[in-house]
């Protein structure tokens, strides 16, 4: 930590911190509103204009970097938010929370660069990639409150695009403001310019090669990961079974192999209909049976990844010949034949038993 | 006579309303409290249709997100589909009547969010707020960050004004076409923006400083807010609004969570 760090707050960076909040806040609004246009333009209610997200987190890196002490960057992105509540943010009270955290975040990202003076390429590294995830989290905290049901892979490419608009221009466009900013003497006593007081158009191009090339590997390195390797840690033919049992545990179908079952079913729902077919599958009763239910236990809850729930007679599904988890496209099924067609669930993840 | 309510008791209404509908997430109750919120512009007497294309936006924005909700979302009792059966094609895209309830439940979410903060933002004066926030223990000094952040708002968006038009009169026009374009644009107005915002943190620290500012651990007031026992009754409220939403949640109050 640098003595820097150590020092209190002066009157003169609570005018900085709220200068730059203020501005930022209010030129955040006019972002945030362009996102929103870009967003209804294409349809969607989020996820395109996040390609400007890190305009948004730019302001808290300039607040950070200016006022290099801790806490700055939490406290510039609450006096941010509350800027943008005053000046009509569509996202009310909300923004407040989303820029708190993005501060936060870059103040846990200045905690590991450290000081942006000593022109160290690994501190500009973490900086830049705390800004390009300060840009992301927006994703995240937005969808805790606003949005549910979205598929985790939709929310991995949106907050991929946020980070990447985080790097770009809360790092690599921040880091060139500032050096405008030292070049024009309006920084006095911090930042220490990382270029030479000359420089080719060349050697530009070449000095930002490792950015370009940091970025080009995230970016096709998070697609990989989210499209092809997260799959596994997240198996959509997977589901817990929990609450009063002795055993807890997670189903897969390969635990049950040789036990499953074929039934012919047909969904009769109010309106819709499904012919009668053969599904394959487990019993529900032999995948509780597994986890062994408590004495004092009267029934299942049965909750879907959308967060459809149904809660169906204990003793009756340990009973019933006809109720059973089967695969389909999208994840495990409950072909539930003797039941409504309601009770007939999609993407099946918990079974809890109460 | 939401005006003269206590800044800080609003402050807190407008964290305990968006914490409660986070913690019971019912459609019905998220409803209940925007009629509130509505009825709160009313008795305010602040004009819901002050700015009518921003009430336009959000309407399309929260039905908008009805929409997704309602196609994401494949479980419940199926009422119809988007696109029917056709000879051997589909039926394709199923709305559920879980697939509404979730539905109503984001978008009247979103509505009452932006709705209270607007009517928060409308009846809470700034200068107020940070001398309330004073009274909580928060020192003056960082309070007085938000006041000169709201202060200087007018002079950024006339120096903003000033820039444009000093870049026009230079020949460079503003474009949004391609990401170098962007850049470029955000650098020709935000640079001599941020210069000249800048430029002024040392005058206004120095006056500042030497008018005393952060000398005492108190200070005085021209407008001071106060705390009335009418702030204490809306308090005890708000405390009962946070209170039912936990007791719903965890299923307490079964009677009332078959109607909310």
């Amino acid at each position: 930590m640098s003595s820097e760090q150590k020092s209190t707050i002066t009157t003169r960076d609570i005018v900085t911190i709220a200068i730059l909040a203020s501005l930022g806040g209010s030129l955040s609004t006019f972002v945030g509103y362009l996102g929103n246009l870009i967003n209804l333009s294409l349809g969607v209610p989020f996820g395109a204009g996040q390609f400007m997200a890190g305009l948004h987190v730019f302001w808290l890196i300039l607040i950070r970097v200016i006022v290099a002490k801790r806490g700055t960057g939490t406290m510039g992105g609450l006096v941010k938010g509350l800027v943008e509540l005053f000046t009509g943010s569509t996202h009310g009270l909300v923004i407040v929370a989303v820029s708190m955290v993005q501060g936060f975040l870059i103040d846990l990202g200045a905690e590991i660069g450290g000081t942006p003076h000593n022109n160290d390429n690994a501190s500009r590294l973490a900086w830049w990639l705390s800004a390009g995830i300060a840009a992301a989290s927006n994703v995240f905290v937005l969808q805790a409150f606003y949005f549910s049901g979205a598929h985790w892979i939709l929310l991995a490419v949106i907050g991929l695009l946020a980070f990447s608009s985080g790097v770009i221009f809360a790092g690599y466009f921040a880091w060139e403001t500032l050096e405008f900013l030292k070049d024009s003497r309006v920084l006095s006593n911090s930042f220490s310019s990382i270029r030479p007081p000359t420089v080719s158009r060349k050697r530009v191009t070449y000095r930002n090669i490792p950015a370009i090339a940091l970025i080009i590997f995230i970016t096709v390195g998070s697609l990989y990961y989210t499209v092809a390797v997260a799959q596994v840690f997240s198996d959509p033919y997977s589901c817990k079974v929990t609450g009063l049992v002795e055993n807890p545990f997670t189903y897969t179908p390969q635990a049950f192999v040789g036990q499953e079952v074929t039934v012919q079913a047909e969904l009769q729902g109010v309106n819709i209909h499904l012919d009668p077919a053969n599904y394959t599958g487990i019993l529900l009763s032999t995948i509780l049976e597994a986890a062994i239910p408590m004495a004092e236990t009267t029934g299942v809850r049965i909750v879907a990844r959308d967060g459809y729930t149904i809660l169906l007679d204990l003793d009756e599904v340990m009973t019933d010949t006809h109720l059973l988890l089967s695969e389909a496209e999208d994840g495990l099924w409950l072909i539930a034949s003797n039941y409504d067609g309601a009770l007939w669930i999609r993407m099946v993840t918990t079974l809890e038993v109460y | 006579m939401l005006h003269r309510l206590n800044p800080s008791l609003k402050l807190a209404g407008l964290i305990i309303i968006t914490t409660a509908i986070l913690i019971y997430p019912s459609w019905r109750f998220s409803g209940l409290l925007l009629l509130l919120t509505i009825f709160g512009f009313k008795a305010s007497n602040v004009p819901l249709d002050v700015s009518k294309r921003r009430i336009r936006f959000l309407m399309t924005f929260s039905a908008l997100l009805f929409a997704f909700q309602v196609l994401m979302t494949v479980n419940g009792t199926i009422l119809f589909f988007v696109i029917p059966k056709y000879d051997f094609m589909g039926p394709f895209l199923p709305v559920t009547d879980f697939g509404i309830e979730k539905g109503f439940e984001m978008s009247l979410r979103f509505l009452l969010v932006v709705f209270s903060s607007m009517l928060f933002v409308s009846v809470t004066d700034p200068t107020l707020l940070a001398h309330s926030l004073t009274r909580l223990r928060i020192p003056y000094r960082y309070s007085f960050a938000l006041v000169i952040a709201l202060r200087f708002l007018p002079l950024f968006d006339i120096e903003n004004k000033t820039v444009r038009m000093a870049q026009r009169s230079r020949g460079i026009s503003t474009s949004v076409r391609g990401m170098s374009k962007i850049l470029r644009t955000i650098r020709y107005t935000f640079f001599p923006l941020l210069v000249s915002a800048l430029s002024r943190v040392d005058a206004l620290s120095l006056s500042m400083d030497g008018r005393g500012f952060g000398h005492s651990r108190t200070r005085t007031y021209l407008r001071k807010s106060s705390w009335t026992a009418i702030d204490s009754s809306v308090l005890v409220l708000l405390s009962m609004l946070l209170l039912a939403s936990i007791l719903l949640a965890l299923g307490f109050l079964p009677q009332i969570s078959a109607i909310i």
